[in-house]
């Protein structure tokens, strides 16, 4: 099963399933040329593995070359160490197994459930295997970008991707956002779901910014149709010349206690603060947030109502802080948690942008605030679609 | 036939491990680390030559000092032509290999050499052929010698670096070879990669 024109790396000398195999790089691969995160195969006895680099670190057999290092500066000497004395070790975590008769080829890539054996020799991915991983752009399959160094179409079936909940890490600068705007660009345009984002720093409705400053395109200029840009800042939003449609303001009455909960730590509110939060709902309704700040003092608490003065105090100072949002008011013009949810199962995707109101408290607040909402009408569509036999709704995807 | 313009001496003692021949003229020892073959009936041996020494005929008696109203050193050897025949050149040489059948095993042979065999050194293509394999420079690493064995093993792979076109490839493939046999004696392998290419 030895593949053609497959660029050799080194054999693989331990390893674990859990922690990834080591791999001996061989001494004509230098590396310099490895790169974390490229696509590998290792040739063990019966299947072949596919994996990735996750870590690339240097050797050496004697510790004295450490402490008294050789002289570089001589070519030969340098040569002769390279890939003996010294040498350098890969970390590769395998993710699939390909087997090697014709049954399994068909079937496809499995999960791993093992490591190859000892000394099986690593390659470089070639085009082909890539592409028997990752199948081939179709009406599922989304074209997302290339592996490093290789031509080859990287697609994921989005219908699959948004079934489970996806993050994206990397350090600063490595295209987190870019790829994320990527993302969501495929589920639109292959309608695989439907997406409410909470765009922090306003970059994934109108424009966003590459690395070098430069301005790209986002979902609204893309697909004006299906997108619809929300925000809780105006002023920010007109500033920025960006066209809104629709200026989110969230009443008093529809912050609910399990909102408060979870901000617990960010108000840090105490947990008898938070039980006092649902004694106040119980006895003042909707309106229990206004009723309580209008508090002046714990003789002015309702009877049967038993909150101690300093967790009076405590809650009210956790809940001015909310009160200070400008986005919050007592009444208003609108339902805006309503109308998202209202443009959501119509399959518009909405971008709530932020604007200035960048802390913490905001966005906990308002991002836990909708999806709580969304989660709760979602499963009272999906298991009503699943008593009556009809189509089950979009599935909605959140993006924060 | 091996040419007889390459026959460098004669066996006057051996072992498995070894033998040590002696010179038909006076101080024409091949250098230190050339490969030499010797012919036993159906089996040719392989060895290096590891030290050569210069003494009088008979252990009991030694050389005087001679020059002292002599102008040149040769001028000695002029005015006492007896001393040609009254001392000899020996070179000791490690057995590393040998052929049988056509087929050459770079280990050590199943029988010594014989007394008496004649000693040859290896042609070029030769040394080209034997150099193919390194696993000889294990049997020059562990064997216990009266010089350094590094010094040894560089002076081999210099002989046989001559007699490439382009020696690079060779001396980095047994400076590679090295690397893995001393493992852990890094200032061991950098002597002998100094004096491999200095």
């Amino acid at each position: 099963m030895t593949q053609e024109n497959s660029v050799r790396l080194g054999i693989v000398v331990s390893g674990s399933l859990n922690k990834g195999v080591e791999v001996r790089l061989d001494s004509s691969a230098s590396v310099e040329d490895m790169a974390v995160g490229r696509y590998v195969t290792i040739e063990g006895q019966k299947r072949r593995f596919f994996g990735m680099i996750t870590d690339i670190s240097l050797g050496v057999i004697d510790q004295k070359l450490t402490l008294t290092p050789p002289d570089v500066s001589d070519p030969f000497m340098a040569e002769v160490l390279a890939g003996t004395s010294t040498y350098g070790t890969l970390q590769v975590s395998s993710y699939l197994t390909i087997g090697g008769d014709a049954a399994s080829l068909l079937e496809g890539a499995q999960p791993v459930k093992t490591v190859p054996s000892h000394f099986s020799t690593v390659n470089l991915a070639s085009q082909t295997d890539v592409e028997l991983v990752f199948g081939k752009e179709d009406e599922k399959k989304f074209y997302i970008g290339t592996p490093l160094d290789m031509e080859t179409k990287i697609c994921l079936d989005l219908p699959k991707l948004v079934e489970r909940s996806n993050g994206i890490f990397g350090k600063s600068g490595t295209g987190k956002t870019f790829l994320t705007r990527i993302l969501l660009i495929g589920m639109l345009q292959k309608s695989a779901a439907v997406n409410l984002i909470f765009d922090m720093h306003s970059e994934y409705g109108w424009a966003g910014t590459n690395e070098g400053g430069r301005t790209v395109k986002s979902l609204k200029q893309l697909f004006p149709e299906q997108v619809a840009v929300f925000t809780l800042d105006e002023e920010n939003s007109r500033r920025r010349k960006v066209s809104t449609d629709f200026v989110v303001r969230i009443g008093y009455d529809e912050i609910e206690p399990e909102d408060m909960v979870l901000l617990r730590a960010t108000l840090n509110l105490t947990d008898l603060a938070v039980e006092a939060v649902y004694q106040l709902s119980r006895r003042f309704g909707k309106n229990w947030l206004q009723s309580t700040l209008d508090i002046k003092d714990t003789e002015e608490l309702p009877e049967g109502l038993n909150i101690h003065e300093s967790t009076l105090l405590n809650l009210q100072r956790g809940l001015a802080t909310i009160n200070r949002l400008p986005f919050l008011t007592a009444h208003p013009l609108d339902n805006a948690v309503g109308r998202i949810l209202e443009h959501l199962d119509r399959g518009i995707n909405v971008v709530l942008e932020f604007g200035r109101y960048t802390d913490i408290t905001a966005y906990i607040l308002v991002a836990n605030l909708l999806t709580r909402r969304i989660y709760t009408q979602y499963r009272e569509r999906t298991e009503k679609a699943m008593g009556e036999n009809s189509v089950s709704p979009h599935p909605p995807v959140i993006t924060i | 036939m091996p040419d007889l313009s390459d026959r460098v001496g004669e066996i006057i003692e051996a072992s498995t491990t070894e033998f040590v021949a002696q010179c038909y003229e006076l101080y024409q020892s091949p250098p230190l680390g050339s490969l030499v073959k010797t012919t036993d009936s159906s089996v040719e041996l392989y060895g290096i030559v590891y030290q050569a020494t210069t003494a009088s005929l008979e252990p009991g008696r030694r050389p005087i000092a001679r020059g002292k109203d002599e102008a040149s050193e040769e001028a000695i050897y002029r005015s006492s032509p007896q001393l040609l025949k009254l001392l000899r050149t020996e070179f000791s040489t490690l057995v590393v290999g040998y052929r049988e059948k056509d087929k050459l095993f770079r280990y050590l042979p199943p029988q010594p050499a014989r007394i008496h065999s004649f000693v040859y050194l290896c042609s070029p293509d030769e040394v080209k052929e034997f150099s193919q394999s390194l696993s000889f420079l294990n049997i020059l690493l562990n064997t216990h010698l009266p010089v350094a064995v590094e010094e040894l093993v560089a002076a081999a792979l210099r002989q046989m670096s001559q007699v490439y076109p382009d020696p690079h490839p060779f001396q980095v493939a047994a400076g590679k070879e090295l690397a893995i046999l001393l493992g852990g004696e890094f200032n061991r392998l950098k002597s002998i990669l100094g004096r491999i290419k200095p």
